[in-house]
């Protein structure tokens, strides 16, 4: 990604002024804008209108950003703007006619390849309950209704290996839906428990598959716009 | 005595090595064989066919072909060692025996591979960073 930036930085300075250098600036990106909405261009593997829309006004914001930053005109704040939006439309053909390419079996050598990306830690439901009273603390029992002034609280999907906040740390012994002692916690008494959740392991590659089909598309767009802008003369330095 | 027990661990190594070689698969060594016959005779189109798919479809048949012919052709291919063996994946060492520049003599490379196994078949992982971006 920071290599076509410098491409797309350094290909400014090559374009030539004379093509848009009488140009209403203002008209020119209304222009364009109207061009983006109107064609509703998808953009690499964007699709809705709105992501489309959003990824090029942020690429025009961080062009905009960073041309201000090098002090750089408005012609040529334009210019690259025009440059972004030019390439990425290369970049959609080429999307496009590799689309169909990602096949299952293209995938599959991704996916055993490079399993370490589909792995996932295990994970657990960590709950705890606070009481105003000791004694509540100390008859409470999972499923139980809760006394008033208690208060219950669950944290969905934590990595179990970083469950335990630092002042519970020593509770790491719990088995699954073993309740914890009572432990006093500012001016509360807290009891704590979790529930087995998910197991390690590795995303499916039925799941994986959409992911990946991303990942590739994403790396051929990238490598083939370089490509192209290499070409077209836009050498990075 | 110590040059015994030397030559001893030396052995060991070596005797260490070969078991694990033996344990490789049988299709591997297969696919390794005829990896050697392609290299050997610079077949680039079959080796490119041994490349992982997903690699295939990121770099281009022409791409391969640059990086091939980056190395000296390899005049004989051995496993020198093998790193790790696992379900799908088979990290080895081999050692390529090529011309010395500017010489009739021949010099040993070494060079680790990766290999996986996708759908019963082995396929082999090809460094293209030295490839100019």
């Amino acid at each position: 990604m920071k290599f076509i930036l410098i491409l797309f930085f350094s290909s400014i300075m090559l374009l030539s002024s004379e093509i848009i250098k009488d140009l209403n600036i203002d008209e020119l990106k209304g222009d364009f804008l109207y061009k983006v909405e109107k064609e509703n261009l998808p953009i690499g593997f964007i699709t809705t209108d709105d992501e489309v829309k959003r990824k090029i006004d942020k690429d025009i914001a961080y062009a905009s950003l960073y041309l201000k930053e090098m002090e750089k005109s408005e012609v040529e704040q334009l210019k690259y703007v025009m440059l972004v939006y030019l390439s990425r439309k290369e970049q959609e053909k080429i999307v496009k006619s590799a689309s169909n390419e990602v096949t299952k079996d293209v995938a599959l050598s991704y996916y055993v390849a490079n399993k370490k990306e589909f792995y996932f830690a295990r994970t657990v439901d960590i709950v705890t309950v606070s009481f105003k009273d000791k004694k509540e603390a100390q008859k409470f029992k999972i499923n139980d209704t809760l006394p008033k002034n208690s208060q219950m609280q669950s944290y969905n999907d934590v990595e179990y290996k970083v469950m335990f906040p630092a002042y519970l740390m020593h509770l790491d012994h719990l088995k699954p839906n073993e309740l914890s002692e009572v432990i006093s916690y500012r001016d509360r008494y807290m009891r704590v428990y979790y529930k087995e959740n998910k197991p390690e392991g590795y995303m499916t590659f039925e799941k994986a598959y959409p992911l990946i089909k991303n990942i590739l598309l994403g790396k051929k767009s990238a490598k083939l716009l370089n490509n192209a802008l290499k070409k077209a003369g836009y050498e990075g330095k | 005595m110590k040059v015994s027990k030397l030559f001893f661990i030396l052995f060991f190594i070596k005797f260490a090595i070969a078991s694990d070689i033996k344990e490789l698969p049988k299709e591997f060594l297969k696919t390794f064989d005829n990896y050697v016959s392609y290299a050997t005779k610079e077949d680039i189109k079959k080796l490119y066919d041994m490349e992982l798919s997903y690699m295939r479809f990121l770099h281009s048949y022409d791409e391969f072909k640059e990086l091939t012919q980056r190395y000296e052709k390899p005049l004989k291919i051995t496993i020198a060692e093998v790193k790790s063996l696992k379900d799908d994946e088979i990290l080895i060492t081999i050692d390529k025996v090529i011309k010395k520049a500017n010489s009739k003599e021949t010099e040993s490379v070494y060079l680790q591979q990766k290999w996986f196994k996708v759908d019963g078949k082995y396929y082999i992982l090809s460094n293209y960073s030295i490839l100019p971006e």
